[in-house]
């Protein structure tokens, strides 16, 4: 069906973006493929040093997934702010990606994961980083004939500190007015690395590099954690929308990303326990 | 009846559960949109999807000709007037000659399916000019662009006591401060919606979600041409509403539909239809200016008080009247020097909402007292104790203060809550505790108000009660059930209410301004004593015994050794073919002559309460976290405990969202920008904070059993309480609502 | 015949205050009343004649008391 008329055709799952759009009257193809009986991409699999998530597989089922909470928590930590119960319920992590939103909350952590995506049409299959897999807002390389069929990751190092923050109006059902995801390593009181991404702040949700080259070697303290955040809030590029202003956007972050880097330095973040997820 | 046997009351004060909870949390209660009548047609409105133009044309032949049209209207079909509007008749029920905001009605279609009458919509012709759209009321007082050609602004009224300016010169301090509050949607469950039909004889029946079934029969009346006889409103069950459907909504389109189709009709709004032609709250802009002597003391007060109508007034006079009312709170003002105006702009149509007027000025006058208190030095609920009305002094607009002990009482239990100590912040998060007072006016003050209401004696062991203030989740019908059962002094069970219908019973006016308790309570005890005493005379006849020697006790009156039922004697009346439906008209105690300047101003009967805020704020996000709410009311006597907090608590609720994160919003073209759940953001449970609610012991005697009012209470004071806490957290006054985070960052 | 007459609302600005006194003739209606007054809405009032309900072809009876009013609703 893909590969005959793909791009009038829009691959649906749990359907909690989808349906919205249909609603609002704009979703731009006019036939919906339904994928939610595809149970063969319904899985987490360990594969070594990897994960394997399933197209199908929904935020539920990573939340619960003893596989995840063992080597990649962060991505428990954003699946559990996604919308409500109802829509984690529902919703997939392909779904959240295959829409493109730049405010998806489960996007910075796979952009810290720095998962990649298998594409497969009938006769190809292909894997793009996620970095080069959004282009713009409900923009992607996905081509008409494709389907996303698997997102996978390396295992969070051990010891690792991570950490996922949105801001959102309200405590349930909220759009993300920014959010930010890190992964930190360190070793004696320095950072080794930070991996630091930003959502709602871009056409995509981007890396931060400035705050990651700033983060290398640094002491974690006072001093530090201000100038990650100020580089994290120079990188943000934010639009001004009926959920925030620009300005504000970018003071919200330089918020979320020191109060996460504060939390961590007092031992009040959270870490990567091998086998089950602990704080530090 | 007196306060003293306040505690002997059997079915009062007590908190049973709601007569419809059951079927409404089985999912069997049909709501009137959740009916889709045998052989219906699909109603439609094509609404104008810009702001403010002048209509050039609006033709229909093709769509009248299209596959399943039953009916096309537009201004021309409208058989009587053109107009509604619960005060003046000037909303176009189809729009004629100018569009004055975005969803305003052009056309309506009947069709036999929603897909035929959307693509007959497509078809309709329509030529608009487009005149630029004034979306903000100082840009329309300069009255460049006139949305009506009298001009811009719809009321102006000046209300005044006293020499402003003297007080001013010998004053100690004078603040002059301004502050807005936004519009507000009511995003009720049930969007606006319902069904009509004609039935055999040619009344045309109407069944929609509405709060007051005889205005809308009246309004159905004055469009269709037809004597209101030949009109049934009903009501009730109605999913929410808020004010929002106070003013007609679906009723007239519905019944027009039926008129000109003699079919059954179908006419439900989508959330998103809602949200661009629903009405919404006012959005105010109060500079206030007050005046104090060294204690603290009111010398005078002066506002210009400004409401954004929208494109046509709906309840707009009473709602500036409100306004005004609530300027100068619940205190000892001796002059006072107040401008009010009511300004058209092409925002949508502003029309009822939760104590309208109220919540606006409220968080003008209350802000100001606590800015007030932190230049004087003076604790905030001091400052509040030092000006409020007592007992038998004379408030500002010269009514007499009949019972003030509830709100120094409240006040009282306010100053020595815990609350004050539980404010402790650490880090980044900085918290604080707001208070701040709110009084309202319980039914229409001035305004001549006669509900009636009607009891029936069932011989097969029932009493029928029946009003039409509508219950639209409330409780109302719980409520006047039980004031009826302790009237009669027979179960609740052996109640049986039929609510909001026309066709059953006489006029009880509207749920509106807190006022069914009061309204709907006292007929329906008036309606009783009327059965009693007729009911009495029968069983003295049969006793052989005068009325006044047999005694009435439990459903039953009593002679010596002999008793005998209501039901009986009902049983016996119909044997006689007498009637056993009494009838009765309360008289609402009122001023008998406005404010000079105002309609309704003031009221006899008011409730008060006092709200502490406790809320942490995130200093880096500017995130407000509202941990905890305290709430002491006067209410008069609790009628059913359970449900009148959670009047208020729904009511505290409703207020946070409006204080934090809503804001109805237009595009600079006049285009809603939030119009479902996903855009136009409201707490959730998850948002709600620890809630404390107190009724303090009250009773007055203009109400039933003591009973006045509750359900606006609850959202008046909950702005400025927050925006003080916020204040005390973090220095920052906002005077703006709603406090969003870009605000305190 | 002398029937007193109290207007509400708006009524009170648009028909010359609050209280009027007629003089009617015996046999008079409520919709005399109201001609006597200037107000010419039959549909969209209220007329409360001595404490009940009334309509315009209500007759009228030496010493009778309305309250004329538009059914409008405050708060």
């Amino acid at each position: 069906m893909l590969a005959e008329r793909g791009a009038a055709v829009r691959p649906i799952s749990g359907g909690t973006d989808v349906m919205v759009m249909i609603k609002d009257g704009v979703l731009k193809e006019k036939e919906l493929l339904d994928l939610s009986r595809l149970e063969e991409l319904r899985y987490i699999k360990e594969d070594g040093e990897l994960i394997r998530i399933g197209a199908r597989t929904t935020y539920r089922e990573v939340e619960r997934s003893p596989v995840i909470n063992a080597y990649a928590p962060i991505l428990v930590e954003a699946s559990k702010t996604i919308g409500s119960v109802q829509i984690q319920n529902l919703g997939t992590i392909a779904g959240n990606l295959g829409n493109a939103s730049p405010a998806a909350d489960s996007v910075p952590s796979l952009y810290v994961l720095e998962a990649r995506v298998k594409l497969a049409s009938v006769n190809s299959e292909r894997e793009v980083g996620i970095g080069e897999f959004f282009l713009g807002p409900r923009k992607t390389v996905r081509r008409p004939d494709e389907l996303i069929t698997e997102v996978s990751f390396r295992k969070m190092e051990p010891g690792s500190h991570f950490f996922f923050k949105k801001l959102g109006l309200r405590s349930a059902n909220a759009i993300s007015i920014v959010s930010a995801a890190g992964i930190l390593k360190l070793s004696n009181g320095k950072i080794d690395w930070l991996r630091l991404a930003l959502g709602a702040v871009a056409p995509t949700v981007i890396r931060s590099p400035t705050a990651e080259e700033r983060a290398r070697g640094a002491e974690l303290n006072e001093d530090s954690i201000r100038a990650i955040a100020e580089g994290a809030s120079t990188d943000a590029r934010p639009i001004t929308d009926i959920r925030g202003t620009a300005e504000y956007r970018k003071k919200a972050v330089f918020g979320l990303v020191y109060e996460a880097l504060y939390e961590i330095m007092s031992g009040s973040g959270k870490r990567v326990v091998f086998g089950l997820e602990g704080r530090g | 009846m007196t306060q003293e046997t306040y505690e002997l009351y059997r079915y009062l004060n007590r908190s049973i559960p709601r007569l419809d909870s059951e079927q409404k949390v089985r999912g069997e209660l049909k709501y009137l949109t959740d009916v889709y009548p045998e052989g219906m047609l699909h109603g439609y409105v094509l609404r104008s999807t810009v702001a403010h133009a002048r209509i050039l044309e609006i033709s229909t032949e093709e769509a009248e000709r299209a596959p399943g049209i039953r009916a096309v209207l537009t201004y021309k079909d409208i058989p009587g007037i053109n107009g509604y509007g619960a005060i003046v008749p000037e909303i176009p029920v189809l729009a004629y000659e100018r569009v004055r905001y975005y969803g305003e009605p052009l056309a309506l279609i009947a069709a036999d399916s929603m897909e035929q009458a959307k693509a007959a919509a497509e078809m309709i012709k329509v030529r608009l000019e487009p005149l630029p759209a004034v979306l903000d009321v100082d840009e329309a007082m300069a009255e460049k662009v006139k949305i009506h050609d009298k001009g811009n602004v719809a009321r102006h009224t000046v209300v005044k006591r006293g020499d402003v300016s003297k007080a001013e010169a010998q004053a100690h301090l004078v603040l002059e401060r301004t502050y807005r509050t936004p519009m507000q949607k009511h995003m009720f469950i049930e969007p606006e919606g319902g069904y009509a039909y004609v039935d055999g004889s040619g009344v045309v029946h109407v069944l929609a979600g509405g709060q007051s079934p005889y205005r809308d029969k009246l309004q159905i009346s004055r469009v269709l041409g037809i004597s209101p006889e030949m009109i049934r409103v009903k009501n009730y069950p109605t999913g929410g509403a808020f004010g929002g459907k106070d003013d007609a909504t679906v009723q007239i389109h519905l019944a027009l539909l039926a008129y000109r189709t003699r079919k059954p009709v179908r006419l439900a709004w989508t959330r998103e239809e809602s949200g661009i032609a629903g009405y919404h709250r006012t959005a105010s802009k109060i500079t206030i200016r007050t005046a104090v002597d060294r204690e603290g003391r009111l010398l005078s007060n002066s506002a210009k008080i400004v409401l954004d109508s929208g494109a046509y007034q709906s309840f707009g006079p009473t709602i500036l009247d409100v306004s005004i009312e609530t300027i100068n709170g619940p205190y000892r003002v001796p002059s006072y020097l107040i401008d009010a105006y009511l300004v058209y702009t092409n925002n949508g149509i502003a029309s009822a909402f939760r104590g309208f007027g109220a919540p606006e000025s409220n968080f003008a006058i209350e802000s100001m007292m606590n800015e007030l208190a932190a230049e004087l030095g003076i604790d905030p609920v001091e400052i509040r104790l030092r000006n409020i009305l007592r007992t038998g002094e004379e408030g500002p607009f010269g009514n007499v203060i009949r019972n003030s002990a509830g709100l120094e009482e409240a006040l009282n239990r306010a100053r020595s809550s815990g609350i004050w100590r539980r404010a402790n912040g650490s880090g980044w998060i900085k918290e604080g505790v707001g208070v701040a007072v709110a009084i309202k006016g319980v039914g229409f003050g001035t305004l001549p108000d006669y509900p009636s209401a009607a009891v029936e004696v069932i011989p097969e062991g029932k009493v029928r009660v029946m009003f039409t203030n509508p219950d639209y989740g409330q409780g109302v019908i719980t409520g006047i059930a039980q004031l009826a059962a302790e009237r009669l002094q027979i179960p609740v069970s052996e109640i049986e209410v039929i609510n909001a219908d026309t066709m059953h019973s006489p006029d009880t006016g509207s749920s509106s301004a807190s006022r069914t308790t009061l309204t709907a309570g006292s007929a329906v005890v008036q309606a009783i004593d009327e059965a009693l005493s007729k009911l009495r005379v029968e069983a003295a006849s049969s006793f052989g015994a005068s009325s006044s020697e047999v005694q009435y006790s439990g459903g039953r009156f009593m002679y010596r050794d002999r008793s005998v039922t209501i039901y009986e004697l009902a049983r016996r009346l119909r044997q006689k073919g007498r009637s056993l439906r009494f009838e009765a008209t309360f008289e609402v105690p009122r001023y008998p002559e406005p404010v000079e300047g105002t309609l309704e101003v003031p009221h006899m009967m008011y409730m008060y309460g006092v709200a502490l805020v406790r809320a942490g704020v995130d200093a880096l996000l500017g995130k407000v976290n509202v941990k905890e709410v305290e709430f002491y009311a006067d209410i008069g006597n609790v009628i059913n405990p359970s449900i009148a907090s959670g009047q208020v608590e729904g009511g505290v609720v409703q207020g946070l969202g409006y204080a934090t994160i809503e804001e109805y919003r237009y595009s600079d073209d006049g285009r809603p920008l939030n119009i479902n759940f996903t855009t136009y953001v409201v707490p959730t449970a998850r948002d709600s904070p620890e809630m404390y609610v107190e009724f303090v012991k009250s009773y007055d005697e203009l109400g039933p059993y003591g009973a006045k009012g509750v359900g606006e209470i609850g959202i008046i004071p909950v702005g400025a309480a927050l925006a003080e806490a916020v204040y005390r957290a973090t220095g920052k006054r906002i005077r703006d609502l709603p406090i969003t985070p870009w605000k305190l960052v | 015949m002398k029937v007193e007459v109290e207007l509400g609302g708006t009524y009170i600005y648009d028909y010359g205050g609050r209280l009027h006194s007629l003089d009617l003739p015996e046999g008079a209606t409520v919709e005399n009343a109201l001609d006597a007054l200037g107000i010419k809405e039959r549909i969209y009032i209220v007329i409360i004649r001595n404490g009940k309900a009334a309509k315009p072809e209500d007759e009228l009876h030496d010493g009778d008391r309305l309250v004329v009013f538009p059914p409008i609703g405050g708060g």
